[in-house]
């Protein structure tokens, strides 16, 4: 039963409320609410509440009138469905308001009022679905949790606290272990009670007597629902097990009763409805329905050493058993919920539906993330996952070819994999070049698809489900977003059905992961201190996704970052906006790892510093910092400015470091060993970890655009880890201009719009829709343009393509949104023109020229251009040039080829980009062949990147790592692939070996290693300064084998090493030990998460 | 102070709760199951609702309680009604066959006038009961009842009723009436009401009451 906006209306005009009255009510929220900022932060933020005496009376009253509501329907929450459901609804609503204050409340200290007081309180967040709240709770207040000693104790009192422990450990579900003791604390019962039993019998009086009996009978009976239930959980057996509870709650209230004990006979009460909630909220039960596959998948969740899960939140029950998430007739399932942990299980849940449903058909799932550190991320999530019940899980590398690794994985068996991780582009490339060959897509996820309305990739992810729409036509949807109203439109789109589109909705449901509260913050002078200065947070109440908070409150002491006023203050105006995000984070990470975003680079670095500053050194360093700054000084430079930053506990996170260092800095996060992480805006897209607090110093990109509020509140939505804070703490810079701050804060999220959509508005807008032809061939319809080569590729007969047009473009979700509003036709009709007269041109292209732009994901413009810039070159190249030995050595032909490749609109931007920063096109491609040739970022920041001015190392190496990362994995990668394809090499002539050398030669780019099997290891994540000794010990033990090219066959092999075969293969004077780069590779690949 | 002399006596007997938990004490009833007591208590105590219920026993409890049982810290919770409708109403019984004045029962840790300070002073043993009582309401026959005593206990929680009775069978001395129990209404808020009863029954009549009254009930006048 989930917690309903519903439930929670009946309870305003409950007959027990109305006799408090609303004025009385509306200051008990109040209360509730600046308590429990209080208790949250209340060490970090001096707020100023005002708070009487008789408030105390006040909130225990309301939580009496609250529960007596629950009381009402408490008996009906021990029932199957079908009976009253307001009751239900009431009761749950009700309890939820219950510990909404009773969690507020001092713990008594008497033991048995403290059992009591506990089992009530866990009851009833049980009931009221706040068992991740209770969970913090039990976090906060460990003491009270411990169970009494039982030595020399009586029997029927030796029976409560054991089962007082039992029922902390059923609520608390620690592991695995942790639950498997309470059979063992029963079956220790049993034993003691034949030593125990008679001489609690032994009174003096027969009333006595008679009252311990039935007391007796009251705790055998619940001790045996006890352990029913602990066996549901860890079992997922009997099948059925609430008549059994039923039957054995009912004698313990009935015996209860009898034996005059009030107290006991409430709180079975309470517990019997708790175990219904504890059984009907466990994973066991939302899938029993389900094919073994889940369950297998169940149970090894269940039985997994980190993180073991026995239970779903309330929104993904309510997906699963309410909302149809595994029904097989919906096709296309959009979801919008705000937390990522969240959604990922779901997702998982559908994925081995959907792998059940086409298990004859060798069915493959499609898994597809924004960037590649976030596909990284979910491979290694879904691997630990999966990997136990035989689901494979593959990730394509964020290059934008399939490379040779590739080619042989997706041409593989099913057994090969069933999952694969890609991001979009990538995912493009196969699906357009049929990779995955005669096994159909069953199902393609994809994660934070709100990005189909996003200015630079969302006409891109739109075509791309365009696409597969078009060319995989069994594919079912799973769409994952956050903060989206109204997602049905887009279910029915994908599901080309309006009954088969399903949107699940769980943003709006009342229930919240923990509580938030957001607030603008600024400098303020003191004058307490020369020059000093303090921090001030006014809490905003013009957002419903936030506590209503009122006042400004104070923030840490004077000074909290050791600057002189003048750099936060100057002339009454608000500057140095990153210092005041860095302090801001720093207070405010005593309670656990805060974020502090700025929207460049450079506001980043400082931030750090100025954190590090202020923050005292880690005593001890943990051994995960300890791993991160081995791996650094090994793989980017001893005096790296991370390193010394990380002693304090301060890490950094944007696109100048590279995958690798992100996805340490997000390890280093999700296990709370950071204090401050400081981070670019582009965090938003790829953070998939919870933290205590997040702060930025701008709600704008770089250049000043905006961000979307979508996207802001997916970033700001992190605040707050589920079991661990009760309230998530978000702030924004109020700077010059509060006001449009607190705006933006204001604005609703709103429904999805399509990038299509919106660029024809923006043209209508101009008055230019009639000339979008015209218009088609700027950079901003590129995806477009490639969408239609796409059918071109594939029909090759423009008469054909014309007859077909309408049908392409009502593939796309943009085209079918304008076709369905009369008042849009308009529109519709000038894309519909447009891409016939676009069409027309493609046919009048030189043969191949579509069709080469379909293979390589370059429009077809600049195909045409790279082919004409390939024909101009001195001397042509030959098969020969294509080699790792002379594209990457002194005398290649590398230069000339990123001449070409600075012509091609698609590579050319991020290749000035790199060329502003150094000095000229010939250094890139030295760059290029020195990453290839292993030379360190180090090396590359001071040959290509220092500023003989400045000498600045840090922003040296942090523009090395922006030219590796981005433009030469990136467009270099792209392009080297591309002009292969196009260099008229005749690839057909060469031997199977030759070609295979020269698929390799792009993703040797990418990962920055010179051989093949290096790549085999990069691809597998082994640290790059290892990775060439580390494919040269992997060819010595493989030989000529066949599948020594396989990436599953490397990571066998990689799994397979001990620390001192890693020991062997470290570079002489690396920071890292054989052990260290073992542990470094689990937690890359995923084997550690924590 | 209320004297009530024997003609009385049977009339009182069936209208006063207290007396009513005396009783059931006394009578030492064998209780095969609750239905059984709430049956007889529902002949026997028409003028108060609830029913006593099961933990009006608790006078014959009391040893057990002080090992830590988990009733709610009252002999007795039900409903009263005043002049202003239905509250909720608790209270404490103790009997006592000592010729001493005042009575032992009245004082110490376990004496009535501290029993009922704690009553009066613990919030938690009024909502503890209130709890039991939120329960045991529903679907009853005084549920509105509750429903009305609710109101006022959540508007003031200090609206309510205690009751302490005190059971003796020696002769009435005037030292009963000397018993301090006026310091229970100096720290007594101001809409808390506290009644006390002391009930002299003829010397010597506490022990076997219970059985004469169960050989009356069946005809067999002694």
């Amino acid at each position: 039963m989930n917690l309903s906006t519903k439930g929670l209306d009946l309870l305003e005009s409950h007959w027990a409320l109305d006799a408090i009255g609303q004025a009385d009510l509306e200051r008990v929220k109040t209360l509730v609410r600046e308590r429990l900022a209080y208790r949250a932060v209340g060490g970090q933020i001096s707020f100023s509440f005002s708070w009487s005496k008789g408030d105390d009376s006040l909130l225990r009253r309301v939580a009496l009138a609250f529960e007596l509501a629950a009381i009402e329907g408490l008996e009906e929450l021990s029932r199957s469905s079908g009976k009253n459901i307001e009751l239900r609804e009431q009761a749950v609503a009700a309890s939820y308001r219950v510990f909404e204050i009773r969690q507020l409340m001092p713990v008594p200290v008497k033991t048995l009022d403290r059992l009591f007081f506990v089992l009530h309180l866990s009851a009833v967040a049980y009931c009221g679905d706040r068992w991740s709240d209770l969970r913090r709770w039990y976090k906060d207040n460990q003491e009270v949790l411990e169970p009494p000693s039982v030595a020399g104790i009586e029997w029927d009192r030796r029976l409560l606290y054991r089962l007082f422990d039992c029922w902390i450990r059923l609520f608390r579900k620690r592991g695995w272990d942790d639950l498997d003791r309470i059979r063992e604390i029963i079956a220790g019962l049993r034993e003691d009670q034949s030593r125990f039993e008679q001489g609690c019998l032994q009174n003096d009086s027969p009333e006595q007597n008679r009252a311990t009996a039935l007391r007796l009978v009251a705790l055998y009976h619940w001790a045996k629902a006890t352990e029913i239930v602990a066996n549901y959980i860890l079992e997922g057996r009997p099948p059925s097990p609430l008549s059994s509870l039923d039957k054995h709650f009912d004698g313990a209230i009935k015996a209860a009763m009898a034996s005059g004990d009030a107290q006991h006979e409430v709180i079975l009460r309470w517990m019997h409805s708790a175990a219904w909630m504890v059984v009907t909220n466990s994973l066991w039960w939302a899938t029993r329905a389900v094919n073994s596959r889940t369950s297998d998948f169940v149970r090894s969740l269940t039985r997994r050493e980190h993180r073991a899960m026995f239970e779903l939140l309330p929104p993904q029950r309510a997906a699963l058993m309410e909302q149809g998430l595994l029904d097989q007739a919906k096709t296309a399932i959009v979801i919008d919920l705000p937390t990522s942990d969240g959604k990922t299980l779901l997702a998982q849940f559908r994925i081995l539906q959907a792998l059940n449903q086409f298990d004859a058909e060798r069915g493959w799932v499609a898994y597809v993330a924004p960037t590649r550190t976030l596909c990284a991320q979910l491979t290694r999530r879904l691997r630990t996952d999966f990997e136990p019940i035989g689901v494979g899980v593959e990730q394509l590398t964020a290059a934008i070819e399939v490379d040779t690794f590739e080619e042989e994985l997706l041409a593989g068996d099913h057994q090969s994999f069933h999952v694969l991780v890609a991001t979009p582009e990538k995912l493009s490339l196969v699906i357009r070049n049929r990779k995955v060959e005669k096994r159909p897509l069953a199902l393609v996820v994809m994660d934070e698809a709100h990005n189909i309305e996003t200015e630079g990739r969302g006409l891109r992810i739109e075509m791309l489900l365009a696409t597969i729409r078009m060319d995989c036509p069994l594919a079912n949807f799973l769409l994952l977003m956050p903060y989206v109203e109204g997602g049905e439109s887009v279910a029915q789109w994908l599901a080309q059905d309006v009954s088969a589109g399903q949107a699940i909705s769980l943003g709006t449901i009342p229930w919240k992961p923990n509580e938030r509260i957001i607030g603008l913050y600024g400098a303020m002078p003191d004058e307490r201190e020369r020059a000093g200065w303090h921090l001030r947070f006014k809490t905003l109440t013009t957002t419903p996704k936030a506590m209503a908070l009122s006042g400004t409150h104070r923030v840490g002491g004077v000074r909290p970052i050791n600057v002189p006023k003048s750099q936060v203050i100057a002339h009454g105006k608000q500057k140095g906006l990153g210092i005041q995000t860095a302090a801001m984070a720093s207070v405010m990470s005593a309670r656990g790892t805060s974020i502090a975003i700025a929207n460049n680079i450079r506001t980043v670095w400082k931030m750090a510093t100025k954190a590090a500053q202020c923050l005292p050194n880690l005593e001890p360093v943990p051994s995960q910092i300890q791993l991160v700054q081995n791996f650094l000084r090994t793989e980017v430079g001893p005096d790296f400015q991370l390193v010394e930053n990380l002693e304090k506990g301060v890490g950094v996170h944007h696109a100048g470091l590279s995958d690798d260092a992100r996805a340490l800095m997000e390890w280093l996060a999700e296990t709370g060993s950071l204090k401050v992480l400081c981070a670019t805006t582009t965090i938003a897209q790829g953070i998939n970890f919870p933290v205590s607090s997040v702060f930025m110093q701008s709600h704008k990109y770089p250049y000043g655009k905006e961000m979307l509020p979508r996207e802001f509140w997916n970033l700001a939505g992190r605040a707050g880890r589920i079991g661990q804070d009760s309230v998530g703490v978000i702030g924004l810079a109020k700077g010059s201009d509060p006001g449009s701050v607190t705006e933006f804060v204001s604005r609703s999220t709103g429904a999805l719009v399509s990038r299509l959509v919106s660029q024809l508005n923006e043209l209508a807008a101009q008055g230019q829709l009639a000339n979008l032809s015209d218009v088609l061939w700027k950079d901003q319809w590129e995806d477009f343009r490639c969408y239609i080569a796409h059918l071109w590729a594939e029909k090759k007969n423009l008469e054909v393509v014309l007859a077909d047009t309408e049908e392409l473009l009502r593939q796309t979700y943009g085209y079918i949104t304008l076709r369905n509003d009369p008042s849009q036709q308009q529109k519709a009709d000038a894309l519909l023109d447009a891409t016939r007269a676009y069409a027309r041109k493609l046919a009048k292209m030189p043969s191949g020229v579509a069709e080469l732009a379909d293979s390589t994901g370059f429009s077809p413009e600049g195909v045409s251009i790279a082919m004409s810039r390939l024909g101009t070159l001195k001397t042509k190249l030959k098969p020969s040039d294509w080699t790792p030995e002379s594209l990457f050595g002194e005398s290649g032909r590398i230069a000339d080829l990123f001449g070409v490749m600075l012509k091609v609109p698609q590579l050319r931007r991020q290749l000035e980009d790199v060329r502003s920063n150094g000095s000229g096109q010939v250094q890139i491609s030295d760059m290029t062949r020195d990453w290839v040739n292993g030379k360190t970022i180090d090396f590359l920041a001071q040959e290509y990147f220092t500023d003989t001015s400045t000498k600045d190392q840090t922003l040296a190496i942090t523009n090395a790592c922006r030219a590796v990362y981005r433009t030469i994995s990136y467009s270099c990668t792209w392009g080297i692939a591309v002009l292969s394809r196009v260099s008229g090499v005749d690839f057909d002539s060469l031997s199977v070996d030759e070609r295979r050398r020269i698929n390799a030669l792009p993703a040797m780019i990418y990962h920055g290693v010179r051989t093949e099997d290096a790549v085999l290891m990069r691809m597998n994540y082994a640290p790059r300064s290892v990775a060439v000794s580390l494919g040269e010990l992997y060819r010595e033990e493989t030989g000529a084998a066949d599948g020594r090219y396989s990436v599953v066959s490397a990571r066998g092999f990689l799994k397979s090493l001990s620390d001192s075969d890693w020991h062997s293969v470290r570079p002489e004077g690396s920071a890292l030990t054989g052990n260290g780069y073992k542990r470094l590779w689990e937690v890359l690949s995923g084997g550690v998460t924590a | 102070m209320k004297a009530l002399d024997a003609s009385d006596l049977e009339t009182w007997l069936a209208q006063s709760i207290p007396a009513q938990i005396w009783l059931a004490k006394e009578l030492e009833i064998d209780t095969g199951g609750v239905e059984t007591l709430d049956s007889f208590w529902d002949r026997r105590s028409g003028a108060s609702s609830p029913r006593l219920t099961p933990e009006v026993f608790r006078p014959s409890l009391v040893a057990y309680r002080k090992k830590g049982s988990s009733l709610p810290g009252a002999d007795l919770g039900g409903l009263h009604a005043d002049s202003n409708g239905d509250c909720l109403a608790y209270g404490e019984v103790k009997t006592s066959s000592v010729a001493e004045y005042p009575p032992g029962v009245m004082y110490g840790c376990m004496g009535l006038q501290r029993q009922l300070e704690d009553i009066r002073d613990n919030d938690s043993t009024w909502d503890g009961l209130f709890r039991y009582l939120g329960h045991r309401a529903l679907g009853s026959a005084w549920s509105e009842r509750f429903r009305r005593a609710t109101k006022r206990y959540l508007i003031d929680d200090f609206d309510v009723h205690l009751f302490g009775f005190r059971v003796r069978d020696i002769p009435p001395h005037e030292d009963d009436r000397r018993a301090r129990v006026y310091l229970l209404g100096r720290g007594c808020p101001d809409q808390m009401k506290i009644e006390l009863y002391a009930l002299n029954l003829p010397a010597n009549r506490i022990k076997g009451l219970g059985e004469a009254v169960l050989a009356a009930r069946k005809g067999d006048r002694p």
